[in-house]
């Protein structure tokens, strides 16, 4: 339950076996691939120098980057060839390769597939071509039909030339404005969408002229009247639709052998498919590798507690030598983090990350996160009911892929919970007797609870600042910082005074409290200097030195206005609470006002509808409010890099 | 009625950007300029355009990367005159601001069948998300010109140029320019008739006259220069002119040869593009502007509170792009300040007096 440690794996091997060594680190799915080259050039990649490593040693010296590999265009290219055939019906599974994979034998029967398919659908496409013309001229024959003329009378003109278009509203009107002019005789024969279908007869002796006035226009000339065709259009149309059920068959007979053959070569190609797509990421995988002329050089991120297991799967390649890395003092080299939780906090990473990728030395916020965020929303949202909706709502947006769903499933389930405590049913109050107290009739009890949860997560939040305070060691900030030991205690110092002085019940006596306080904020606000004077070293190395007093005044004034502001802040969450129950009861107050039992069971529906899916999600959305600014701004440092090993 | 709709807010717009615009004094400064580069430094100081223009600081300046940055300038007040309209009169000012998607897709069928030498392309693109739905750059990105009628399915434009793209000629792209021209027009025209009369009686007078003297252009080159035939040329003509309809033009190109044509022309209202002895094809296009600015700038003083005065102030504004345009023209290839008034649309004429 925390971030998972991490070790740098440096590898050496020979060349031979590269592929099969990175096909098995991204089977591995737990290294994530660094560059080596980078690693060489700075120092991070060494070997022990003994006899037996010789060679590798003498390899770095004629090292070259993976970055000038080809890379995977081919493999992609293969890819696209299947693809032509298949379509996007194979998917990449880790269980089609487990077995021996001979590459050229592979792109072989890519080839051979491809080859017999290739001219089929050659044909295919000649066939499609002749129905697409076929349609074409049934559908110009179509405007002729009611002529009755034989079509070899037009086609043999001798002197006229015969043509077929359409002309839009306006330029009909332009057309007809200049009849007298025209070289040509312009018969309607039909309309085509927004267009009209016109005959054009013209003497060939014009026709340059009729063109171009054709072409100023804008006509557009339908095709599919042939020289070939001298029936009469009726006839025409009866003998092409024939023609076209003939060809129509042979096209379908022609798709049939395609598929047998494309379901024959089903696996085959699958197989292929992976192969290939396993081949590149190989060749992406090398851009980030070095390569001497007989040696690789790899270098990767993995779990710390695989290093066995992982060194073990690796020892099967020949004169390997596999080294780890865990001194991460090294300021140039910044590890991933790995987030590792128990199933109940796993979905919030994502509300996390959302924030910000916790860096690898910080602690976890997950944990602290999670039961923060269901112990706000349970108390603000607390019904069995309406958390059970939630609950079910959850399960089904998982199912359907959605991330968030993870979340409303644990939220319903912590709604529930509350609601038993409060005795809350679909925001009935009456129905179960509460375990705690009925937030309606004890409006102070809740509003004060909501505080001391607040105040009392406050405090953890502080707690984890200074854990991550000394983690980074930054024992300045640790003593001195605002979120360290002093900011701390004057907080708790300030708590106490408001505390004596609200209830008369003194711990300490105010005065003392006082001092301390006042000590604590002379500490803050000569941090620097006390700093200096304790000889800690500053790693943000002096940004705030040059500050103006003024400056620090306001600082000052900023740290205790806003300490005041995130303890108030948790009043909310009892608001909350208290809002869920007036709002039911708004809606209890319009279901009386009904009267007949139908009505008000619809408004009752309607109400919880409106106040899980409204209130549910102003909940939500103030829990995250109250985790982003109230609490992450006490500890949280983010700026990690996301572990994301490598993977098929 | 306009006057209902936030107008004292568009009027206050309007006069904000109009305040903003050179004054004849700027002109002479930009005309006493010896280059480009020395123009661009003083618009980028002293004038609106600065903002625009500063995004090419530090680069070497070309006359190209200068003119878009103006057009860029010109379309982006425009669109703030936009925010302020709704319904028929932003739909005339979309209409109006569609001449540079026009142009950009000109640019796009002339890249893809092999007619431009320009190989910064994208970097000509005037066309802006408030008025076009057309990707340009993916148009500009295609191979041949097939598959650019392929991305403009759908569109007018697609409707208009595919019963030209199948037989690709030297006249190709003069049908598209015409095609497209044309259609731009109608549009616009059609627009301008959707607003309420009371407030646009000028602005369309201005752009009925514009049509006029599109058109009287379009016969006179036609018939001087292109081997057509009158019921082309007839074919080609704009309805909606305000002094010529299509019946009227039609006689003149039917009933009188070209220079019984010109010598009826000289009489009209338009004589002034014809009635010279010399230098009628070099000015037309000039004169066709410098009309339409006086008549644009009459507009814009006379019009109180009413739509023509937003329209007469972007016609200006193009105006005055054109203008710097010109002028940075001029200096690439060095002509004397004399000579720079005669192809500006104002007239500078005080220049060479005061010189």
């Amino acid at each position: 339950m925390a971030i998972e440690k991490l070790a740098m794996m440096n590898v050496v091997g020979e060349n031979t076996y590269v592929d099969d060594f990175i096909k098995e680190i991204l089977f591995m799915e737990n290294v994530q691939v660094v560059d080596a080259y980078t690693e060489i050039d700075n120092f991070r990649f060494t070997i022990d120098v003994t006899e037996e490593n010789l060679k590798e040693i003498l390899g770095f010296s004629f090292l070259e980057s993976g970055m000038n590999i080809r890379g995977k265009e081919d493999f992609e290219k293969r890819i696209d060839l299947i693809k032509d055939v298949y379509g996007d019906e194979f998917v990449i599974d880790k269980r089609n390769l487990n077995r021996h994979i001979d590459l050229n034998e592979v792109v072989k029967s890519v080839y051979t597939i491809y080859n017999s398919l290739h001219k089929r659908h050659k044909v295919l496409r000649l066939f499609q071509n002749d129905l697409d013309l076929m349609n074409q001229s049934i559908k110009a024959y179509e405007y002729l039909r009611d002529s009755d003329i034989q079509m070899s009378e037009l086609n043999n003109l001798k002197y006229f030339n015969c043509v077929l278009g359409s002309l839009s509203k306006e330029n009909v009107e332009k057309l007809k404005r200049n009849y007298g002019n025209i070289t040509a005789v312009v018969v309607h024969v039909g309309t085509e969408e927004n267009n009209e279908v016109y005959l054009v007869i013209s003497p060939k002796d014009l026709e340059t002229e009729t063109n171009r006035i054709l072409r100023s226009l804008n006509f557009k000339i339908i095709e599919g009247l042939r020289e070939e065709y001298d029936k009469k259009p009726e006839e025409i149309i009866d003998w092409l639709k024939m023609k076209r059920e003939t060809f129509k068959e042979k096209a379908d007979t022609l798709e049939r052998e395609i598929e047998t053959i494309k379901d024959e070569y089903r696996e085959e190609s699958n197989f292929a498919f992976n192969v290939f797509h396993l081949y590149g990421r190989i060749e992406e995988i090398k851009k980030q590798m070095a390569f001497s002329e007989e040696h690789f050089y790899f270098s990767g991120w993995i779990p710390k507690k695989m290093k066995h297991s992982i060194k073990h799967k690796l020892s099967q390649f020949k004169d390997i030598i596999i080294m780890f890395n865990e001194d991460y003092n090294d300021p140039s080299m910044k590890p991933p983090t790995k987030l590792k939780n128990f199933w109940m906090f796993r979905p919030f990473e994502f509300m996390i990350k959302m924030y910000g990728m916790p860096s690898y030395k910080e602690m976890d916020p997950t944990p602290f996160f999670s039961i923060s965020y269901l112990v706000f929303f349970g108390f603000m949202f607390g019904d069995i009911g309406q958390g059970f909706v939630l609950l079910l709502l959850g399960i089904l947006a998982n199912k359907k892929g959605i991330a968030l769903g993870n979340i409303i499933q644990r939220l319903g389930i912590s709604s529930m919970v509350f609601g038993v405590v409060y005795g809350s049913i679909f925001g009935f109050e009456n129905l179960l007797p509460a375990i705690w107290v009925k937030p309606f009739h004890h409006i102070n009890t809740i509003l004060i609870t909501a505080i001391i949860i607040g105040v009392a997560f406050l405090l953890v939040s502080y707690i984890y600042g200074m854990v991550n305070s000394i983690k980074v060691k930054n024992y300045s900030n640790f003593i001195l910082g605002k979120n360290g030991l002093t900011g701390f205690l004057l907080y708790l110092t300030l708590l106490l005074i408001v505390l004596a002085i609200a209830t008369g019940n003194r711990v300490l006596s105010v005065a003392f409290l006082s001092l301390i306080a006042v000590v604590a904020v002379v500490i803050l606000f000569l941090k620097e200097s006390v700093s200096k004077m304790l000889g800690f070293k500053e790693p943000g190395h002096g940004e705030h030195e040059h500050e103006s007093v003024v400056e620090k005044v306001f600082e000052m004034f900023e740290i205790l206005l806003s300490m005041a502001s995130n303890t108030l802040s948790f009043i909310r969450v009892g608001a909350f609470a208290l809002n869920h129950v007036g709002l039911f009861l708004a809606f209890e107050s319009l279901a009386k006002l009904t009267g007949s039992g139908v009505g008000s069971t619809a408004v009752y529906i309607v109400g919880n509808v409106f106040i899980i899916g409204l209130e549910g999600l102003i909940v939500g959305i103030q829990v995250m409010r109250l985790e982003y600014y109230e609490l992450f701004s006490k500890y949280f440092e983010g700026g990690g890099i996301e572990f994301k090993p490598a993977k098929l | 009625m306009f006057l209902d709709t936030q107008s004292d807010a568009i009027y206050s717009k309007t006069s904000a950007l109009k305040s903003k615009m050179l004054q004849m004094d700027d002109y002479k400064a930009l005309m006493g300029k010896d280059n480009v580069r020395q123009i661009y430094d003083y618009l980028l100081e002293f004038s609106v355009y600065g903002e625009k223009l500063a995004e090419l600081r530090g680069q070497k300046i070309h006359r190209g990367d200068v003119e878009r940055a103006l057009y860029m300038h010109l379309i982006s007040s425009i669109e703030k005159i936009l925010h302020y309209l709704g319904g028929d009169y932003r739909k005339f000012i979309i209409a109006y601001l569609k001449k540079f998607e026009i142009e950009d897709i000109k640019l796009a069928i002339e890249s893809v069948t092999g007619r431009t030498s320009i190989t910064d392309l994208e970097n000509h693109i005037l066309s802006t998300d408030s008025f076009s739905k057309i990707d340009i750059r993916e148009l500009l990105a295609q191979e041949t010109l097939q598959d650019l009628m392929e991305k403009l399915k759908g569109t007018d434009y697609y409707r208009l140029l595919i019963p030209y793209t199948n037989q690709v000629d030297s006249k190709f792209s003069f049908y598209v320019e015409m095609i497209l021209d044309r259609f731009y027009y109608s549009q616009l025209i059609k627009a301008a008739k959707k607003l309420p009369d009371a407030d646009l009686k000028g602005a369309v007078d201005l752009l009925e006259r514009n049509i006029d003297l599109y058109n009287l252009e379009w016969l006179y080159r036609a018939r001087k220069f292109y081997d057509m035939s009158k019921e082309e040329i007839i074919n080609f003509v704009l309805d909606s002119g305000k002094k010529f309809n299509y019946f009227q033009l039609k006689d003149l190109v039917y009933e009188s040869d070209f220079q019984k044509m010109i010598g009826y022309l000289s009489s009209t209202d338009y004589g002034f593009l014809f009635n010279h002895d010399w230098d009628i094809d070099l000015y037309m296009e000039r004169r066709i502007e410098r009309y339409l600015f006086y008549k644009s700038l009459n507009l814009y003083g006379k019009s109180v509170l009413d739509f023509s005065k937003v329209y007469a102030f972007i016609m200006l504004m193009e105006f005055e792009v054109k203008d710097i345009i010109s002028i940075i023209e001029c200096k690439r290839y060095k002509l004397p300040i004399a000579e720079i008034s005669k192809y500006l649309i104002r007239d500078t004429e005080v220049v060479e007096q005061w010189q």
